[in-house]
């Protein structure tokens, strides 16, 4: 996929897993990567990012296997934040589409 | 390669990182590690799927540690901006100052009763070409000052298009600025807007009260108990949600909206248009100007009554409500309240 159009989009990928759920780095990092070609050491980058700007907390859980894990988990200023860029991205698409189209006009 | 030499590149693509920003991103690939080698993942399919350190582009936006040439300007309590577009500051108990610069450049200052404060209290600051973002970080010395003495001191220059200021209870006091947005969010701060020109401004407080003298630009604040002294306000649109906050208005908005539980308003609008005040028990008093060509008049009440002396026509509705044209019902004014008094007069 082209290198442009994954830079744009991974935060909303990101933010997409965590509306749907709180998760840990690794588990996060293998569902993205399951779909988009990406190297998941930028993924941690771009969660502490999205860290400092307040859209994410983390915690501490124990799991029944191993040491505590840090879960990452969308604050509600995320949310906010998740939905605007999300409405961005569907229009986004619709205008990309109208232009797209209008290769088959004479 | 080993997990080790590879994280060992992680933190030399790092090293210009602020030192708690690289340990926590080494701790989240130690345990990223830790997850995969557990699912029987070996660590060269692990650093494999990592990727090449080289790839990690997405360094910017990521706190810097100041580098040697810095530190002159720099330190713990005095940072500058290189005018940036935006500016946002979290300054928690401390009180904000924000006036314009001498030069093209943003300044910040934490200061305690007039000193700098030293070994305490810091400015952390995150700058990208666009925002530059301030925040005040507790201190790790033992001892600490006393949050609500501090105050932070900004001046802005005029590259600056949008200011965002959140504090909790510090005061927030802005002044001779001219910007495209401006949006201030306290709990118990109180806000002192004078002489302002921005296309918005967005006002959110809990009890904090506000004071604004001077202002052009829309305005919409959102209150529970802060009270509203607006004077001297021209724009478009003024926007007011309050539960018990009292507002004294005068100004030249032409749409006014306001929504209130109990606060009370008086409004003196010289170049309305359109005014919808929606009230539970809140008592208002509209003052519109000499010489208008026409009111209309929309009320609705259950006990709430409405007094009007406008265009040397008087009357007054009792519960219930009605609708009045007065002349040619150019400014339409829409009154709804359960048990609050209205009193329109020119």
């Amino acid at each position: 996929m082209n290198a442009q159009f994954k830079k744009g989009v991974l935060e909303l990928c990101v933010l997409a897993q965590l509306a749907n759920g709180d998760m840990y780095g690794y588990e996060l990092t293998e569902r993205i990567s399951s779909q988009i070609t990406v190297a998941t050491g930028t993924l941690y980058l771009l969660l502490k990012r999205l860290k400092d700007d307040e859209y994410v907390t983390t915690y501490l859980q124990e799991g029944s296997e191993g040491p505590a894990r840090k879960y990452y988990t969308l604050t509600s200023k995320g949310k906010t934040y998740y939905e605007e860029l999300h409405l961005e991205w569907i229009e986004f698409i619709g205008q990309v589409k109208n232009l797209l189209k209008g290769e088959e006009r004479i | 390669m080993k997990k080790e030499d590879y994280l060992k590149q992680v933190e030399e693509a790092l090293k210009n990182t602020d030192a708690a920003t690289r340990d926590e991103i080494l701790d989240d690939f130690n345990q990223h590690f830790a997850a995969g080698i557990r699912q029987g993942k070996s660590e060269d399919e692990i650093i494999a799927s990592l990727g090449d350190v080289s790839q990690f582009d997405d360094l910017e936006g990521l706190p810097k540690v100041s580098k040697q040439e810095d530190k002159v300007e720099d330190s713990q309590t005095k940072t500058t901006g290189k005018g940036q577009r935006g500016v946002f500051i979290d300054a928690r108990h401390a009180d904000v100052t924000v006036r314009p610069s001498a030069d093209d450049t943003h300044h910040v200052r934490l200061i305690k009763d007039g000193n700098f404060v030293e070994n305490s209290y810091q400015l952390e600051r995150i700058e990208t070409a666009d925002e530059l973002r301030i925040k005040i970080v507790s201190p790790k010395a033992f001892f600490r000052i006393d949050e609500r003495d501090l105050a932070l001191e900004i001046e802005l220059s005029d590259a600056c298009k949008t200011l965002r200021v959140e504090t909790a209870s510090g005061d927030v006091d802005l002044g001779e600025l001219n910007l495209d947005e401006i949006r201030v969010r306290t709990a118990s701060g109180d806000m002192e807007l004078e002489t302002l020109r921005s296309t918005r401004v967005i006002l959110n407080s809990a009890s904090g009260d506000y004071s604004i003298d001077d202002l052009k630009g829309d305005v919409s604040i959102e209150t529970a108990s802060g009270d509203m002294e607006i004077d001297g306000h021209q724009g478009e649109a003024l926007s007011i949600t309050s539960v018990s906050g009292d507002l004294r208005y005068a100004g030249t908005a032409r749409s006014v909206k306001i929504t209130s539980v109990s606060g009370d308003g008086e409004l003196e609008l010289s170049n309305v248009e359109n005014v919808k005040i929606d009230t539970v028990s809140g008592d208002f008093e509209i003052q519109l100007p000499r010489d208008i060509s026409g009111v209309k008049l929309n009320f609705s009440a259950m006990s709430g009554e409405l007094d009007f002396d406008l265009m040397d026509k008087k009357g007054r509705y009792e519960g219930h409500g009605g609708s009045t044209l007065i002349g040619d019902g150019k400014i339409n004014l829409t009154l709804n309240s359960v048990s609050g008094d209205f009193s329109v007069e020119n």
